[in-house]
Parts: C-alpha cells; sequence; structure tokens
C-alpha cells in the first residue's frame, strides 16, 4: 500500500472550467499492464488520473480514493478542477474493481465512482480502513466506545428519543472509576495501580462513573462532585436513572500535547444521585 | 585543476574521499552533495544528505542488480522556487538498468525536479520510501516497466509542474 495525500497545484495559468492534470497516482504516456492496488489517496488535485494515450490493461483495484482535490479547491477553481478518478482513456480499456471512491470524470459505463457501500467482510478491505496515515498526521487518540449492548429499556423497539424518562428510584452499587480508562480497559482501570493515574485523569476533568459489578456505567448528572473524593472506592448510590441517547464525548488530555477522545455511542446511563455512600471493604 | 571532480562523502568512518565522478564506489552515504553521486554496487545512507546539484540529479544508478538503502536517513535539496530550471534536479534517478531497488525508510524531499526518477529501466523496487515536496512528481516511472512501487507515501508533490501531469507515482 502506497499513501498518497496532497500532491499536485493548480498552475497559475489555470482558467476557470480547466481540468488539470495532477494527480495523485498517474498513468500517462503509453502506460499499459500497470496494477494499482490498495492505495489510500487523499487530498490530490485528482486522485487517479489516466491520460488517453494509455495503452490499456491497467488494473485500479480495492483503493480508498477520496477527497480528490480537497474541497477548498474545488469551491475556489470549479468541481471540474479534478476528481477522486478522472479517466480520460478509452471505455473498457482499463479495469477498475472494488475501489472506494466518490467523484468521477471519464465515460466508462458504469462509472466506477460512487461506489461506498461494498461489504464489510471483506479482511483485507477492513483492515486497510483501520490502518492510520503513517505520517503523523494528528496527534489525537481515538476511541470509540459501543455502551451495554443489551438493549435499554424502554426504548427498544421505539424510534430513538434523545432520552427516555427518569426511572423510579433504584439503588447501584459498584466502584467509582475513571469512565474513560475503564471504558477503555476495565482491568487497568479498576486496579489499584490505576489510582494515582485516575486521580490525575480527574484532576483533568475526566468523568468518573459508578461501574456496577456487571459492567454497567452510572454517569452522574451533576458531574464529578459527589464522587470525586470517593475514586476507587466501593460506592451504593440511590437515585433515578435516565437512559441517555445521545452520544458522548469524554475528552482527556495525553501528556502534553495529545488529547484523548472516548466516544460513547448506543447511550449511557445517568443517575441523579439522591444518597451515597460509601461501601467498606470486607475484612 | 584535476579533470575529476572532487566529490566528498562524509562516510561512516569519518574519511573523506577525493574521487573521480565517473566512477565512485559509494556504499556509505551521508554529508553533502554538490556533484551527481553515482552508485555502482549496493549502497547506503548512513546519515543524512544535503544535495546541492545544479541541473543534475543527486544520486544515479550506475549499475543494474543494485540496492540503494536509506536506512531512515533524508535525502534534501530544499529547492528555492520551482521552475523549469530546475527541472532536472531530481533526488535519485534510476536510467536505463534493471533489477535495482531503493529501500525506506527515508524521506526524499524538496527537489526542484523529481524525487525519484525512474526511466526506461525495469524490475525497479521502491519500497517504503516518503517522497515529499518535489517540484515535479515524487517518483515517476517513465518507459519503465515490471517495477514495484510499494508501501510508500508521496506527499504534498508536484507544486511547479505548472499543468504538466505530475503528483504522486
Amino acid at each position: 500500500m502506497n499513501v498518497y495525500s496532497g500532491n499536485g497545484a493548480v498552475p497559475s495559468t489555470f482558467s476557470s472550467g480547466a481540468t488539470c492534470n495532477n494527480f495523485g497516482v498517474g498513468l500517462v504516456g503509453t502506460s499499459k499492464d500497470n496494477l494499482i492496488e490498495k492505495n489510500k489517496i487523499g487530498g490530490n488535485l485528482n486522485g487517479v488520473l489516466i491520460m488517453a494515450s494509455t495503452e490499456g490493461g491497467n488494473v485500479i483495484r480495492r483503493n480508498l480514493i477520496a477527497g480528490n482535490p480537497p474541497v477548498q479547491v474545488s469551491n475556489e477553481f470549479g468541481a471540474s478542477v479534478g476528481a477522486d478518478i478522472q479517466d480520460r482513456s478509452t471505455p473498457g480499456a482499463n479495469t477498475f474493481e472494488d475501489n472506494r471512491c466518490l467523484t468521477y470524470m471519464g465515460s466508462a459505463e458504469p462509472a466506477p465512482c460512487p461506489t461506498i457501500s461494498k461489504p464489510d467482510n471483506d479482511e483485507d478491505m477492513v483492515a486497510f480502513g483501520r490502518n492510520r496515515l503513517a505520517f503523523p498526521r494528528a496527534r489525537l487518540i481515538d476511541a470509540v466506545f459501543h455502551g451495554d449492548a443489551r438493549p435499554l429499556s424502554n426504548a427498544a423497539g421505539r424510534p430513538r428519543p434523545g432520552n427516555t424518562a427518569a426511572s423510579d428510584s433504584v439503588t447501584v452499587t459498584g466502584k467509582v472509576v475513571d469512565a474513560a480508562c475503564f471504558m477503555l480497559h476495565i482491568a487497568a482501570a479498576t486496579a489499584a495501580s490505576h489510582k494515582d493515574c485516575g486521580e490525575a485523569c480527574l484532576a483533568r476533568g475526566v468523568p468518573l462513573a459508578i461501574a456496577t459489578d456487571d459492567g454497567v456505567l452510572y454517569f452522574p448528572a451533576d458531574g464529578n462532585q459527589r464522587l470525586k473524593s470517593l475514586l476507587n472506592a466501593h460506592v451504593r448510590a440511590s437515585g433515578t436513572v435516565a437512559e441517555k441517547h445521545d452520544p458522548m464525548e469524554l475528552k482527556m488530555p495525553v501528556g502534553d500535547k495529545n488529547q484523548m477522545v472516548v466516544r460513547v455511542e448506543g447511550g449511557y446511563k445517568q443517575i441523579t444521585i439522591e444518597t451515597l455512600a460509601r461501601i467498606p471493604a470486607e475484612k | 585543476m584535476s579533470l575529476c571532480m572532487r566529490l566528498i562523502l562524509s562516510v561512516f568512518t569519518a574519511f573523506a574521499f577525493l574521487v573521480c565522478s565517473a566512477r565512485v564506489q559509494a556504499t556509505e552515504i551521508s554529508g553533502n552533495i554538490s556533484t551527481t553521486l553515482t552508485i555502482y554496487n549496493d549502497s547506503e545512507l548512513v546519515g543524512d544528505v544535503k544535495c546541492m546539484v545544479a541541473g543534475n540529479p543527486c544520486i544515479d544508478f550506475g549499475a543494474s542488480g543494485i540496492k540503494l538503502r536509506l536506512n531512515g536517513f533524508t535525502i534534501t535539496e530544499d529547492i528555492t522556487g520551482c521552475s523549469s530550471g530546475t527541472s532536472s534536479q531530481d533526488g535519485i534517478d534510476v536510467a536505463s538498468v534493471h533489477d535495482v531497488a531503493i529501500v525506506g525508510p527515508g524521506l526524499v524531499q524538496k527537489f526542484g525536479g523529481f524525487g525519484i526518477g525512474i526511466f526506461s529501466s525495469s524490475k525497479v523496487r521502491v519500497e517504503g520510501v516518503t517522497a515529499s515536496d518535489s517540484c515535479f512528481s515524487g517518483v515517476i516511472l517513465v518507459s519503465s516497466m515490471d517495477s514495484d512501487v510499494a508501501r510508500n507515501v508521496f506527499v504534498r508533490n508536484s507544486s511547479g509542474s505548472e499543468g504538466a501531469p505530475c503528483g504522486g507515482t
């Protein structure tokens, strides 16, 4: 796999409505019988450019070709300035297979783009999509957490409301944890050795939650105020529980310049704590 | 004045060579290059390279069946302004040879011409290289065949090609 990003420039002689020749991957001259496979091609003036002079037999397959040209470029110079695939070759001379791309300029029928709905059960493609760019594109760590897989009570079969009504008062018991860490690595977050790290996270505003023994997190409606003195303690809390369906992002700084973002999808539970008590450790 | 061009290679052992540019046996390369360095056997970077070769490539291949390893180092021209006058100033040229390789990791950047130019050659492998910020293509293959360009990164090339069909590869 190669990565092509940000290649190409609009020439100083550009006139409105023209199409540009620069590219991420270009087949020019009499190129023939080449294989362009499993590349990541984005942010170039054209993603893949195939000139009319090519002799055919080229296969372009299983590439991720998107964002060519960058939207700011197409806004400024017009949509015709480039495309994910710009194909000036004779229709049928070259083969396009299983690419993921959005825009195509050319005369092939059917057009090879847009193709965004290929099944995700192809292991190579899925693994390919997971790979990050090899250069330091962003100092950001993302994680997506899909909440409790079990259907949320009262929500099954309904259209997704923003929230559901709070339940009658319930009592939950569990451990007060640093929620972001807990969702990423339960064992680490509940270990005694995590206490210092958890306190550091708390100091930086990472939400705390009550993690029950079966792994369900209850986020206090009033933030960390009441739990902050109970990090890593077992507690019993009573109050009303609302089931939230909007995604939630937990952000925490990592080092001086990094940030970890844990995105909670699929809902979470929010508890309005009425009573809260530490459960003494068993002797 | 000697007929031979003086080419100073800063080598791993810190020796300096005065050599004839027509035939340099370069196995370890680093430092400044001011005259095209032609390699005839397996070679490798042992430090960053700064190229200052007006109108010609920085490094080129003079024999088939050899390999250039970049070893994580950088080859830089740091061109100031792209123009047709800088268009022959490639980072690495491979011309009329076969079965050669340029192997990363390594960075080839800021050349007035192509980062890597492959001309009339066959079975050329370019692997693990980052080619960025050159005025023309990151890597170009012209009249070449059976070559393999794999696991490379091409970024921000062709800033000065002025409409010529150039780009990443």
